[in-house]
């Protein structure tokens, strides 16, 4: 019998997505609650092997987590690398519009968690220092490329944003 | 043009006859309205003065004849005055709807739908009032105020000229107080049509709003708005019942003058009582067609007034003639050629200059640049939706600016990146532009059959779409009686070869399985209500269905789910930013989060069995209407849905033994009318969140519709699907290629594509490629392209840069010399 003195002990679909969203560095510096809104909103898609995720030069709006399987990262038709398991890629796209720069397809029989930027911008709209949370990882992540870069001598005429 | 037409004009076009049998009538109006008045002289004098009954009722009776003839007449006129203004108006409406179209872009740019709305519906509606009484209000109280006049003076002069001398001071005051009132309208008009637009882009724009949740910024500013219309308002409202009360005031002077003049007569004898009747009976006759003329000229000035802000408006030349005068319409080959070609705006900025390009025809050409490089402003010149200031743009010889609206839409076909997609059936936006040359009588001009409409689909990747909106069709047996019979044949058919494959990936009807993608009502019922308007999301309403569940114990079991639901749901709910997506998936809707928040609180503070009882209907309802695969706050523990099976079976023995035909039950071999054809024929419903496996049923279904010959009565179907508001039901991709079919239904020479593929996915973009590149040398070509990997193939690349051409050529030769376009490939 159900009752409301007694907690549940099997997991619904939110709390297993909010495992999932918690794992992600981008959504470190949001609060609890929030998490909680957005894995709520967050939406579950099932790929088969060899099925597009995200294709190259289409409007990207949307983020991809991989729950289960992998997903092969093309460029051009060329393979640049993997998302696998518990990794995410398009974080950019919850807060900007562009174009996709890469296609996204499952390697193997792949479950993902889709984050859309409809769904999900108006929530850290809404709360400014959850946003603030988000861009900062942002910075961090972009400080990481750029010091990538100079590790690896980069270009010498640089264009765009970053430390240099 | 109809925005030059005075008011009065309208007044007795087309309404002559009827405005000469008003005439008529208000003459005879006149005559009778004196009648009673002589009457009531006659009865006081003759009938009671003489104690004559035999005379007094004779008089009463054709006092009460001539009062309901007058008013009868007075009931016809007042019918004839709507009809005139009503349809007056309908024309009017009809004339400056068609003057409104045919104007030019630039002025749509200046103007918010909703100001033309406000206009067109609410500012011209009061002005029929006016148009249907012009003729008559005027006349009829004119002429009796004349013929009382004249009774009075009969009477005695005396009175007469004492009674009158109120009149002058009135006419002198009220007008006065008019233009000021009037002012005040035309204030309260203005600001009520720039609330209108403002209303109007916040509507169209409100994907900005929710972006943005900008709800607190747009209130604000709606409330300063509607602040200023109340003042306008309020403004002109006491202006309008200050000259009432003028009126009123002027209106009792008179008597009083009377009562102390007259009255002093009659004492001293110089007056009789009969006569003194009759004539404070005629005066007081007088306030009523004085009124009407006061009113009259209010209504006339205000008329006045909104029809020339109306009119003023709109008064602006259109550019082209919408049709061909003394000639037919021209048939173009597709020779494009622009010498010079320049747009400045009015700031002085050009957007394009100096464009010299010729394109021949059947050449396919391709524009690119970098962003506002002129490439969309180019393409709009051709098409004649933006004019050029300088230069000559012809097609076949034919300067653009001097072809007609028809000239350029029967030979030019224009897809924009962003289109208009009408409320309607996807039918409906694919033939506009067929429909529209049909209705102008284009000749030779045929409507495209199905066929060729399925042709076109396939064309533009919209096929698979379309005959996805069929399989969502509701049907009834009744209606498609050897369709259904087929669907039940696939339904056959799917079980027996595929079933096995999807077992995982569609929810079938099982009476031994447990639906997840239904709600708990619709389990234990498992079954269609025969009366459609009895719906699942009521079912706690239902007393016998309640009953049931008390009597098998599970009311009880389900108002405790009820509470673990609202508990896990209320604060994602009131936490989160209220959007629509939030509400989406969500078992509570959105107007009544709060109701369930008290309920909530209430647990805090009592068990589950001291709960009150609105609070236990609130939680059973939202327990029935839970849907494990949609709802994803809770988990439905296993033993649950164990003993919802139960129940199930429980509920089909107790209707059976019931004997009620309310309910029809899944059954295999019958169709469900609640669910769409394709799930029909799946017997089930596929899971969502399943894109691949949706393709891999999507293909069978589609074999299957053609073993079965229907595959086009499904086409059929899904063209009649509503897109709703604006094509809201639609993807950004599905409205690109729907205005591509629209195009390429009417098949005109020239085809101008304003990055038009630009939502497409690659497959589809492929496609339309492929369809251009088989119809080079039947059809020029000029497309903008914001995605330089699908140009290639084009026979001639044009790249812009700040407004001019900078490179024209093939891509091959263009690429080998590392110019503009080749800086441009390398960035992308």
């Amino acid at each position: 019998m159900i009752s409301s003195q007694r907690p549940e002990t099997h997991e619904c679909e939110l709390d297993c997505n909010l495992r999932v969203l918690r794992e992600l560095p981008f959504f470190a510096g949001i609060p609890a609650e929030l998490q909680r809104v957005m894995a709520y909103l967050c939406e579950r898609e099932a790929f088969s092997a060899g099925q597009t995720v995200l294709e190259e030069g289409q409007p990207a709006d949307v983020a991809v987590a991989v729950i289960s399987g992998a997903l092969v990262i093309e460029r051009e038709g060329v393979v640049l690398g993997r998302v696998a398991q518990g990794m995410s890629a398009g974080g950019l796209a919850l807060l900007g519009v562009f174009r996709s720069l890469y296609t996204l397809r499952a390697e193997t029989q792949t479950e993902c968690l889709l984050m859309h930027r409809r769904a999900l911008l108006p929530q850290l709209v809404a709360r400014p220092e959850a946003l603030a949370g988000m861009v900062r990882e942002v910075i961090g992540s972009v400080v990481f490329w750029d010091h990538q870069r100079l590790e690896r001598g980069g270009e010498p005429h640089v264009h765009g944003p970053g430390v240099l | 043009m109809v925005t030059k037409r005075t008011l009065y004009s309208w007044v007795l076009e087309k309404n002559v006859r009827w405005q000469a049998l008003i005439v008529l009538l208000v003459v005879a109006t006149v005559g009778i309205r004196i009648f009673p008045l002589e009457l009531q002289k006659r009865i006081v004098n003759e009938a009671i003065g003489l104690g004559d009954m035999d005379l007094l009722i004779l008089y009463c009776l054709l006092y009460l004849g001539a009062v309901l003839l007058a008013s009868s007449l007075k009931f016809i006129i007042n019918l004839l005055q709507a009809f005139i203004g009503q349809t007056t108006l309908e024309r009017m409406r009809r004339s400056l709807f068609a003057h409104i179209l045919s104007l030019p872009m630039s002025f749509f740019r200046t103007i918010q739908p909703g100001q033309v709305i406000n206009s067109l519906i609410n500012e011209l509606a009061s002005v029929s009032g006016f148009i249907g009484s012009a003729v008559s209000v005027p006349l009829i109280n004119v002429c009796t105020l004349l013929a009382m006049g004249g009774y009075l003076f009969y009477l005695n002069p005396l009175l007469a000229c004492l009674s009158f001398v109120i009149y002058p001071l009135q006419i002198v005051i009220v007008p006065k107080l008019q233009k000021r009132g009037n002012e005040a309208n035309r204030h309260r008009v203005n600001v009520s049509r720039a609330i209108s637009g403002s209303i109007g882009e916040v509507i169209t724009g409100v994907h900005e709003v929710h972006g943005h949740a900008a709800f607190a910024l747009e209130n604000e500013k709606f409330y300063g708005q509607t602040q200023q219309l109340l003042q306008a308002n309020n403004r002109m409202n006491a202006y309008r019942y200050g000259i009432k009360f003028a009126n009123n005031f002027f209106e009792h002077l008179g008597p009083f003058i009377l009562f102390l003049v007259g009255g002093g007569m009659t004492i001293r004898g110089l007056f009789d009582l009969g006569a003194l009747v009759a004539f404070l009976s005629a005066y007081s006759s007088l306030s009523e067609p004085w009124r009407e003329l006061m009113d009259f000229y209010q209504l006339k000035e205000d008329s006045l007034v909104r029809y020339k802000n109306v009119m003023a408006a709109f008064d602006v030349a259109p550019e082209h003639l919408l049709v061909p005068v003394d000639r037919g319409v021209h048939r173009f080959r597709g020779d494009i050629e622009l010498r010079g070609v320049t747009f400045r705006t009015p700031e002085g900025t050009r957007l394009i200059e100096d464009v010299n390009l010729h394109v021949r025809p059947g050449e396919m050409v391709a524009l690119v640049g970098f962003s506002g490089s002129g490439k969309s402003t180019l393409a709009k010149v051709v098409s004649q939706l933006m004019p050029y200031t300088e230069g000559q743009a012809r097609i076949d010889g034919n300067e653009v600016r001097t072809l007609t609206k028809l000239d350029v839409a029967e030979n030019v076909g224009m897809v924009p990146q962003h289109p208009f997609i009408f409320s309607g059936s996807v039918r409906d936006n694919l033939l506009y532009a067929s429909r529209s040359s049909a209705a102008n009588g284009v000749p030779g001009f045929i409507t495209p059959d199905l066929d060729r409409i399925i042709e076109v689909l396939q064309q533009v990747g919209l096929f698979l779409d379309v005959l996805k909106f069929g399989g969502q069709a509701v049907i009834t047996p009744d209606e498609k009686p050897e369709l259904v019979e087929r669907v039940l044949a696939m339904r056959r058919l799917f079980r027996q070869r595929y079933e096995g494959d999807f077992l995982d990936d569609i929810e079938f009807l099982d009476p031994d399985r447990y639906m997840d993608f239904g709600s708990i009502a619709q389990n234990i019922v498992f079954g269609d209500f025969i009366d459609r308007r009895v719906r699942f999301e009521e079912a706690h309403r239902h007393k016998r269905f309640v009953a049931f569940l008390g009597e098998i114990g599970l009311e009880e079991e389900l108002v405790g789910f009820g509470v673990v639901v609202a508990k896990a749901t209320v604060p994602i709910l009131r936490y989160g930013a209220q959007t629509p997506e939030l509400y989406a998936g969500s078992p509570i809707p959105r107007e009544e989060v709060e109701k369930y928040a008290v309920v909530v609180d209430e647990l805090a503070s009592r068990t589950q069995a001291d709960l009150k009882a609105a609070s236990r209907t609130l939680l059973l309802r939202l327990a029935l209407n839970f849907v494990q695969g949609r709802h994803k706050t809770v988990r439905m523990p296993e033993n649950l849905k164990e003993r919802l099976l139960m129940a199930r079976r429980e509920f089909r023995e107790t209707f059976a033994r019931s004997g009620q035909g309310a309910l029809r039950f899944y059954e295999p071999d019958l169709y469900v009318e609640s669910r769409s054809i394709r799930d029909n024929i799946l017997f089930g419903q596929p899971k969502p969140g399943r894109p691949g496996a949706m393709d891999r049923i999507s293909e069978h279904l589609v074999q299957l519709l053609i073993e079965e010959g229907v595959l086009e009565s499904i086409v059929e179907l899904g063209l009649e699907f509503q897109v709703g508001s604006m094509g809201e039901y639609l993807s950004g991709g599905q409205r690109q290629k729907i205005a591509l079919a629209r195009v390429f239904l009417k098949a005109p020479p020239v085809y101008i594509l304003d990055e038009a593929t630009s939502a497409l996915d690659n497959a589809s973009q492929a496609r339309v490629q492929n369809f251009l590149k088989a119809v080079r040398g039947r059809h020029t070509v000029i497309s903008v392209v914001h995605r330089l990997d699908t140009v290639s193939h084009y026979d001639r690349i044009v790249v812009m840069k700040a407004g001019k051409i900078v490179e024209s050529g093939p891509y091959d030769e263009l690429m080998a010399a590392k110019g503009v376009l080749h800086d441009l490939v390398a960035k992308a």
